[in-house]
């Protein structure tokens, strides 16, 4: 693996997306508005003992580290509509006869997502703290929800390549990925206190862990929380399934 | 010379005296210590208090043993409205063991003057929303007879609430005797009391009432009651036709947010495994290849 061939790679996919507004708009501006739209419409209303953990502060508080996550979600788009445009324009066969291997083709979407995750949490902390929506947070609790999120990706992008694999075109594959995103978005997010038998289910889910863990930071939790190092432990093992199950998958079904 | 000797071996003392702390005279039957705190969890079975109810047992309780608005239906209406189980925890702090005195602890109720160490206490709730406490005496007294007396012959057993009142007993109590002791007076009393039954436990004891022993209860009650080696409470259960009521045992309160559900392990494992078969199923490919 050659990481001067891996940064080309990196910088050709963050090229192609800025080229397509649409997807730009759902990975960058979609959790802005988010933000923004609820920093709004809950910046001000106050609640006491608000959802699992029993916190008090404003609604808009306890959205954000569901934002944040879901954010992460959206990473799935791009990686489907990649990989399955790749494969249909014939990129994948062009690639083949470079000296680019299938790990390095690999290794350069996984990074350039990675750093597409950093963007998203930047932009959101910022405007997140000008709303006054992370009054809680320790700076080290700001680092690790980099960390989380960072990690969180590897997953998204999991859930991306498996979705390319089963997608015959890219219009597919925008719808395909939707199979993944959503229930998670409804079940695991972490932007409303569910019931109990529904908390069993999201816990089958990556975003489960991201927001559980984000959660958690942004109440300011002191480190030696063990909760938070489950979520930790728990999402790198989700991650590194999907992300193996992807390639496989990927390198099995899906070039061709 | 001598006498500059003297001073310092005087001031030495005076230095050396600062370390020590004195200890109020305490009973050997007082169990607890001043820095002791102690936790519990009350788990309430909502779902086994129907018969209870229906039955509308809480009538002959009050006609028995007098527990006032600390009854059991109370503590049932207190807690039920949380689902999760244990519903409540408790502590007690601040133990301040005072000196052993003679007098009459259990005026109005019993003019019998009795030898006890009184300990100022804290009790406390805590559950995931609110937490409360309060202070409170409690008297340790010295022997086991008056043990009986200050459980009003074991009418505080048959509430939770009103056990607060014998939290710390003395260790030196002989259960088998308080046992005896206290079948002789419900012997004396007769009608309804004559229909309980005890057994001393190593720690404790069991109280039986049968079917119909209180006329409108239509199933057994059966009350556990065990202390710890201090002589601090650490069991009380309530059954009723055999299914526990309510339940208080020695139980830590962890918040919400400190919680590892026991699904974390489960889904860790499972990961685990996949993650596993992932790497030999990429090997097997590798090698293939």
């Amino acid at each position: 693996m050659k990481l001067r061939r891996i940064l080309a790679l990196v910088k050709v996919q963050y090229k192609s997306l800025i080229r397509v507004p649409t997807t730009l708009f759902i990975i960058l501006l979609l959790p802005v508005a988010l933000v923004l739209i609820f920093g709004a419409a809950f910046g001000s209303i106050y609640v006491e003992n608000y959802g699992w953990t029993n916190q008090s502060g404003t609604i808009f508080e306890f959205l954000v580290p569901g934002f944040i996550s879901l954010s992460g979600m959206f990473i799935a788009i791009p990686v489907a509509l990649a990989f399955s445009e790749d494969r249909e324009q014939g990129m994948l066969k062009r690639i083949n006869t470079t000296p680019t291997t299938a790990a390095e083709f690999m290794s350069s979407h996984i990074l350039s997502n990675m750093g597409m995750a950093i963007i998203q949490v930047a932009i959101i902390f910022v405007l997140t703290f000008f709303m006054r929506g992370m009054r809680k947070i320790t700076p080290i609790g700001i680092i690790l929800s980099f960390i989380f999120m960072v990690i969180f990706t590897l997953s998204t992008v999991g859930f991306g390549l498996i979705t390319a694999t089963i997608s015959k075109s890219p219009k597919a594959a925008g719808g395909i990925v939707w199979i993944f995103m959503l229930p998670q978005q409804m079940l695991a997010s972490n932007l409303y206190p569910l019931p109990p038998e529904t908390g069993l289910i999201s816990m089958f889910m990556p975003l489960y862990y991201a927001s559980d863990a984000l959660t958690l930071l942004f109440n300011g939790i002191a480190l030696s929380n063990m909760r938070l190092w489950w979520d930790f432990l728990i999402l790198i093992m989700f991650s590194l399934v999907l992300i193996i199950a992807g390639i496989l998958l990927f390198q099995k079904y899906g070039r061709t | 010379m001598k006498s500059k000797n003297l001073s310092l071996v005087v001031l030495g003392i005076l230095m050396f005296m600062s370390f020590i702390s004195f200890a109020n005279a305490q009973g050997s039957y007082v169990g607890v210590q001043n820095s002791d705190k102690f936790e519990w969890a009350l788990t309430l079975n909502t779902e086994n208090w129907d018969t209870y109810m229906t039955d509308n047992l809480e009538i002959t309780l009050e006609n028995l043993f007098h527990p006032g608005s600390s009854n059991l239906t109370s503590v049932f209406y207190d807690w039920s409205a949380i689902a999760t189980k244990p519903q409540s925890y408790w502590s007690l702090t601040n133990l301040a063991i005072g000196t052993e005195t003679a007098g009459q602890i259990l005026s109005p109720d019993d003019n019998t003057t009795i030898t006890s160490t009184p300990i100022d206490v804290t009790f406390g709730w805590i559950i995931s929303t609110d937490s409360g406490n309060w202070e409170q005496p409690l008297y340790v007294v010295n022997d086991t007879s008056s043990f009986l007396r200050q459980t009003m012959n074991l009418s505080l057993a048959f509430s939770f609430y009103t056990m607060f009142d014998v939290f710390i007993v003395p260790t030196t109590i002989n259960w088998v005797s308080f046992v005896s002791d206290f079948l002789g007076v419900m012997g004396s009393k007769g009608g309804l009391y004559q229909n309980i039954s005890a057994t001393a436990q190593l720690n404790g004891y069991l109280l039986d009432v049968p079917a119909l022993g209180f006329e409108n209860n239509s199933v057994a009650i059966n009350v556990n009651v065990k202390y710890n080696s201090k002589g601090v409470l650490s069991l009380y259960k309530f059954s009723y036709g055999g299914q526990s009521l309510l339940e208080f045992v020695p139980g830590t309160y962890i918040p919400e947010n400190e919680r590892v559900p026991d699904q974390y392990i489960y889904m860790f494992i499972s990961l685990s495994i996949i993650f596993a078969v992932e790497v030999l199923v990429y090997i097997v490919i590798r090698k293939r290849s």
